[in-house]
């Protein structure tokens, strides 16, 4: 375990001295940026790096952290197999070593071994080769504990501590390091052979192989981390492609994204964007054609108002011609209001929509149809008089589930029979009834052609030929209404077996009572 | 003048109707898209009046339908619409001019002025016959100076016949354009016109085409 310390904080010295050399570099700049702003500023420029490269920035540091693990591994389990065999090896060698040194004679006293450049005397350095003290050492002891013979460096150290055959490891006389010593006694039994290593010439050795295993990977590891940085540019190019035309992209450009060479990761994202766009669209579409079809409807009346204004002008006063041009005045006024009320209607029901939630979400209020109409029938009385209309509703009409305000309801109903008594000829006959949670209504009219009927309630659109002043709004309220209260409105246009009219029918689709019951049940 | 208007809003076709037949021209009104395009294959009008949404047609529809037929009588567009382009497309179908609602009745009558002016070939306003002068907008009719009163529809006939110098116009041709489509007419009422204009601006000022009409006299 010690040594596993030892060999760790060998490899943190290395780590920390290159650490420290490229820390150095940010130290410096960090003393240059005392400063709380300046360092505020570095940090929000921080912060806006890690965003704009977070996805990059991450996967780079993961890669390096699972990098960094993966070797640590790798390395401890080449610590151990190399600490393992260069163990067997020195022991062997060790053992070897005293075996020789056990069947020797030390009857002839000598007490050191001589110097290896007086033996190999004539030799050149070279040819000598290289020696390390601590390396190998040797020392053999009497039984008593003296010492017979050493090597002459190290083994002159050993520490005679009793008769105890085998490895141990001490320190020697006047030093730290520690020995693995085999102490072995001669063949006779007479003396004690002593074979040492600095343990530390192991490890160093064994350290030295790690770190000389490890260096290439080392000096790989900035090529592999250019290489993965190349490789995820290049292939998050796509990506940052979208960014750009996003950033550059004009508020009101609903054009689409290129989906071309888009990673099928990020696809799902250019996609939807995609279909956002498409829908923004279609919305600036509409709202373009709804601001160009209300300066139209609204010029159209103010134009016939400007010239009918001119003619009283230029009629003398009290003539019939000036009575004319005033009754058209006022119709002219009359139908004026009457589309800035509807277009203020739609656009009050529009913002409404905006804020409202789904109509499975709004809340159930009551509704009940009957004594809305015949408030309505009588606000109308005159205009029914005057077109000698008759107006009869019928069936049993129950209280009807609606989903939000109940009011725009009433205003969806007041829409619908102002149609009826708009288009209706006079002498007709505008017939309600209720079945269940349907509630009918129908009235002649001049046929229009079948191709016009689904398009009945689109903002502004009037059918053809038709001779009853209108903006094409009320149906359209009626529509927009009922999308939002999840109601279902349907027209639709029957032949007249009596009459050269067509009638036409609508249907108001409500949620049923009893069904809502269950539906709060269930919630 | 005869002039020919489609508009479906009663309101303002009411009102250029009265209005254009109080400065002296005689105007046939169709609310239909139609109809209008079919009366101006029926009868010769001096300009057109053609609002551009129509229910049944659409009005750059119609105008195209007229100029690949072959009738170039003057067309102004009215529009309520301030897209550019429907103003282009009726330029370059054929229209001869645009007016966007709402417009003052007195750029309407100028520019139908012009209108009929240029298709005269003329470009300034006054009409020109010897001693005679005639202002089509002031409708006031001059002879060496001195102020002639005569009928709106005697100012009119003495205009067509100052605008179409050396033609001989049928006596129906001049009924044609100086009544609108309605208008109550006898028998004789050109005869009656040509009488008392004669009277008030001399004898040899129409010249009697026998057996083909009448034709502006020599100055």
């Amino acid at each position: 375990m010690a040594r596993m310390v030892a060999l760790f904080k060998t490899l943190a010295g290395k780590m920390f001295a290159a650490v420290r050399k490229t820390s150095a570099v940010f130290c410096a700049a960090a003393r240059a940026c005392r400063h709380s702003r300046a360092r505020a500023a570095i940090k929000k420029r921080a912060d806006a790096v890690a965003r704009a490269w977070s996805l990059r920035a991450r996967l780079l540091l993961f890669f390096s952290l699972f990098l960094v693990v993966a070797w640590s591994a790798a390395i401890l389990s080449a610590y151990g197999i190399c600490r393992k065999y260069t163990n067997e090896f020195f022991d062997t060698q060790q053992t070897l070593f005293a075996k020789t040194l056990a069947s020797t004679d030390f009857s002839i006293p000598v007490q050191r071994l001589p110097k290896t450049k007086e033996l190999l005397k004539g030799a050149s350095k070279k040819r000598r080769g290289k020696e390390d003290e601590d390396a190998l050492g040797f020392a053999v002891f009497s039984r008593n504990g003296e010492l017979l013979l050493s090597d002459g460096e190290n083994g002159d150290d050993f520490i005679f501590s009793g008769w105890k055959p085998g490895f141990a490891k001490s320190f020697l006389y006047d030093s730290d390091d520690v020995w693995r010593i085999l102490w072995m006694p001669s063949a006779n039994d007479e003396y004690l052979v002593a074979v040492g290593q600095d343990m530390e010439y192991r490890d160093d050795m064994v350290l030295d192989m790690l770190y000389k295993q490890m260096l290439p990977w080392l000096m790989l590891f900035p090529i592999l981390l250019i290489g993965l940085l190349w490789m995820l540019s290049r292939e998050l190019a796509p990506l940052r492609g979208v960014v750009l035309s996003l950033k550059k992209r004009d508020a009101r450009d609903t054009s689409l994204l290129d989906a071309n060479h888009i990673p099928s990761e990020v696809l799902p994202l250019v996609d939807a964007l995609n279909s956002l766009f498409t829908r923004i669209a279609a919305m600036l579409t509409r709202e373009r054609a709804f601001t160009s079809d209300a300066a139209h409807e609204l010029r159209t009346p103010l134009a016939g108002l400007r010239i009918q204004a001119e003619m009283i002008g230029l009629a003398d006063a009290g003539s019939e011609a000036q009575a004319h041009a005033i009754a058209k005045l006022l119709m002219g006024i009359d139908r004026c209001s009457r589309l800035i009320e509807q277009l203020l209607l739609l656009s009050r029901i529009d913002a409404n929509a905006d804020m409202a939630a789904s109509p499975e979400t709004m809340p159930v209020s009551a509704f009940e149809p009957a004594p809305l109409l015949e408030t309505m029938q009588n606000d109308y009385q005159a205009t029914l008089e005057e077109k000698r209309l008759r107006c009869s509703i019928s069936g049993t009409c129950q209280t009807l589930a609606v989903r939000g305000d109940a009011t725009l309801t009433g205003i969806l109903l007041r829409n619908l029979l102002d149609n009826a008594i708009r288009y209706s000829p006079a002498g007709g006959h505008i017939r309600i009834w209720c079945d269940r949670d349907r509630l009918h209504m129908e009235n002649a009219c001049a046929n229009l052609e079948p191709e016009h009927i689904p398009r009945l309630g689109e903002r502004f659109f009037r059918p053809p030929g038709q001779k009853t002043a209108g903006s094409g709004l009320g149906l359209s309220i009626v529509k927009r209404i009922a999308a939002m209260q999840g109601l279902e409105v349907s027209f639709s246009m029957k032949e007249n077996p009596s009459s050269k009219n067509a009638l036409f029918l609508v249907a108001v689709q409500f949620a049923a009572a009893a069904e809502t019951e269950k539906q709060r049940c269930g919630a | 003048m005869r002039i020919l208007l489609i508009e479906d809003d009663d309101i303002i076709g009411d009102g250029i109707r009265l209005g254009l037949t109080k400065h002296g021209f005689s105007v046939d009104w169709f609310l239909n898209g139609i109809e209008g395009r079919d009366a101006l294959f029926a009868a010769e009008y001096d300009a057109v009046v053609l609002d551009l949404s129509l229910p049944g047609a659409d009005g750059l529809d119609i105008l195209q339908d007229w100029r690949t037929s072959g009738q170039d009588a003057p067309v102004l567009i009215l529009t309520a619409r301030d897209q550019i382009d429907q103003r282009v497309e009726g330029l370059n179908l054929g229209a001869d001019d645009y007016l966007g609602k709402p417009f003052a009745l007195n750029e309407l009558l100028a520019r139908l002025r012009a209108l009929i002016r240029r298709r005269h070939g003329r470009s300034t306003p006054t009409l020109v016959h010897g001693a005679l002068l005639f202002n089509p907008e002031t409708r006031i009719l001059t002879q060496n100076g001195e102020q002639i009163a005569l009928s709106q529809k005697e100012t009119s006939l003495v205009e067509i016949f100052l605008l179409n110098k050396n033609a001989v116009l049928s006596k129906a041709a001049l009924e044609e354009k100086l009544y609108a489509w309605g208008e109550e007419v006898s028998s004789n009422a050109i005869e009656v016109h040509v009488h008392n204009i004669r009277k008030k601006l001399g004898s040899a000022f129409i010249k009697t085409v026998k057996g083909a009409g009448y034709m502006l006299g020599d100055p």
